[in-house]
């Protein structure tokens, strides 16, 4: 019930704002202050934390208390956004009137990884995540629909990731760069379409990129990119990322992790489940109108083999990725933090749950309106 | 062609013995889930696995994960984590076995 009321919501990374702190916060955006450290210091989440303290002051500048201020800017829109945007790229996935398509934001929503971000307060990766879905799903359709309001609302929603939480940017991108190459055929077209989005964004940025990037002292803190930091921060195994059991369920203490748990198993079981109806329509394609009409309620006829061979490797990318420096070969992330650029990002793996969520969410409804139709629609054809 | 049928039908019976192995108070029952053994078994059926087709493939790694859920219900944690990697290199094989008969298709 502490949702609904406004008492002050505060755990973990998230913090309580004092109107005194709140008055003190400036307008502009800061490159170094007093807030950052003891003594005062470099900011280096620049762009967060420009959002954070400017919304914090406008709101309390209208009277809004802090407990109000953090459901108006922070919780509610990062619920909104994480239901109705899986829910967009579902809609554009799942075309006709497919019932199994309102599983797609039950799943991207109430999973361990998401809960336990808005458990631990790291509101910044939670508002990356809510973005992840409605750019995939914006990105899907740009080939169909590519006029410049489409186009607009790409760089803008990209410029607010970039803003908030550049990492989940980064795998959002690479996510959507994977489906123009696997799936849609690396046509020059949709490099160019992404071109004046991605340019938006990064314009819309600028303001705080320009100094992280040129200001001497670095984008990172000193210690960041040391690679003794993965393995203090890989808490999950193979088991654990492949079900999207985040390591520290249920009671998410930093550093106590729990031994996997049976019933999450059903969720890699239906997602790759899905792989054995890959070739199912293509060989009993559906004939006569009762069939016809029955399959129009759970058509997924949009999504292609080719789309749910991407979401599976995608599923399977992500799981090996979240669990980090874990054996069995740990050190293919040592490697990769080293070596890939914009890795050193990365020094908590978790944040590749997000590519397991976003797979497991479009996997699991085709799984099961696949099932579905095997098991339902024949028998009452027959 | 039914040679391969049969012996699909061979490793899914073999897969589901394992399973119901692991629930029965065998008499072997700790000597069957030493987990030299069991990496032993699953790797011989992943190499009789990459011989028959990719959804006998992919039908045996849901098994294995139904197995996995079981050995975990028996505290075997360790041996599930085992078995689970395996389960992850042979999806993986899996996904990019279709995605290349589905890119020769197209």
């Amino acid at each position: 019930m502490n949702w609904l009321d406004l008492n002050p919501l505060a755990a973990g990374d998230w913090l309580y704002l004092f109107e005194e702190t709140i008055r003190s916060f400036s307008f502009w955006p800061e490159r170094w202050g007093y807030h950052y450290s003891g003594m005062g210091g470099p900011n280096y989440a620049s762009g967060l934390v420009y959002f954070f303290t400017t919304t914090a002051k406008l709101f309390n500048s209208l009277g809004a208390s802090w407990p109000l201020i953090e459901r108006l800017v922070w919780f509610g829109p990062i619920f909104g956004l994480t239901l109705f945007s899986s829910f967009f790229l579902a809609k554009q996935l799942f075309t006709g009137k497919s019932l199994f398509y309102w599983l797609t934001p039950v799943l991207y929503f109430f999973n361990t990884y998401f809960l336990l971000l808005i458990d631990g307060g790291q509101l910044g990766v939670a508002f990356g995540y809510s973005l992840a879905p409605l750019i995939l799903g914006f990105l899907v359709s740009l080939p169909k629909n590519h006029r410049w309001p489409r186009r607009l609302m790409i760089g803008l929603a990209f410029g607010l990731q970039i803003l908030l939480e550049p990492r989940i940017f980064l795998l959002t991108l690479g996510t959507v760069l994977g489906y123009f190459i696997l799936v849609a055929g690396a046509k020059k077209v949709y490099g160019l379409l992404l071109f004046w989005p991605l340019l938006l964004a990064l314009t819309v940025n600028l303001f705080w990129l320009w100094p992280a990037l040129t200001v001497k002292g670095g984008a990172l803190p000193p210690d960041y990119g040391t690679a003794g930091w993965i393995g203090f921060l890989s808490f999950a195994n193979f088991s654990g990322t492949l079900s999207l059991l985040h390591p520290n369920w249920p009671e998410n203490i930093f550093g106590k992790t729990y031994l996997l748990r049976p019933e999450f198993l059903i969720l890699p079981m239906l997602a790759f489940s899905s792989l054995l109806f890959i070739n199912h329509s293509r060989v009993n394609g559906l004939t006569g109108s009762k069939i016809k009409r029955l399959s129009s309620l759970i058509n997924n006829s949009l999504i292609t083999n080719k789309t749910i061979l991407y979401f599976n490797l995608l599923a399977l990318l992500g799981a090996f990725l979240a669990k980090g420096s874990t054996s069995p070969f740990g050190q293919v992330y040592l490697w990769l933090f080293d070596y890939l650029p914009g890795m050193k990002l990365f020094r908590d793996p978790t944040k590749f749950y997000t590519l397991v969520a976003l797979s497991y969410s479009v996997l699991i409804p085709y799984s099961l309106s696949k099932i579905y139709k095997l098991f339902f629609v024949k028998k009452l054809t027959s | 062609m039914k040679k391969q049928t049969a012996f699909s039908k061979m490793i899914l019976i073999g897969l589901v013995l394992i399973y119901l192995i692991a629930f029965k108070n065998f008499p072997y029952f700790n000597l069957i889930l030493q987990a030299k053994v069991i990496a032993g078994v699953i790797f011989l059926l992943a190499v009789c696995l990459f011989s028959v087709s990719t959804r006998v493939m992919i039908a045996g790694c849901l098994l294995l994960l139904v197995f996995t859920g079981s050995l975990v219900l028996m505290g075997k944690e360790s041996l599930a984590q085992t078995v689970g990697d395996m389960i992850y290199f042979l999806l993986l094989v899996g996904v990019i076995k279709k995605i290349k008969s589905e890119s020769e298709l197209a």
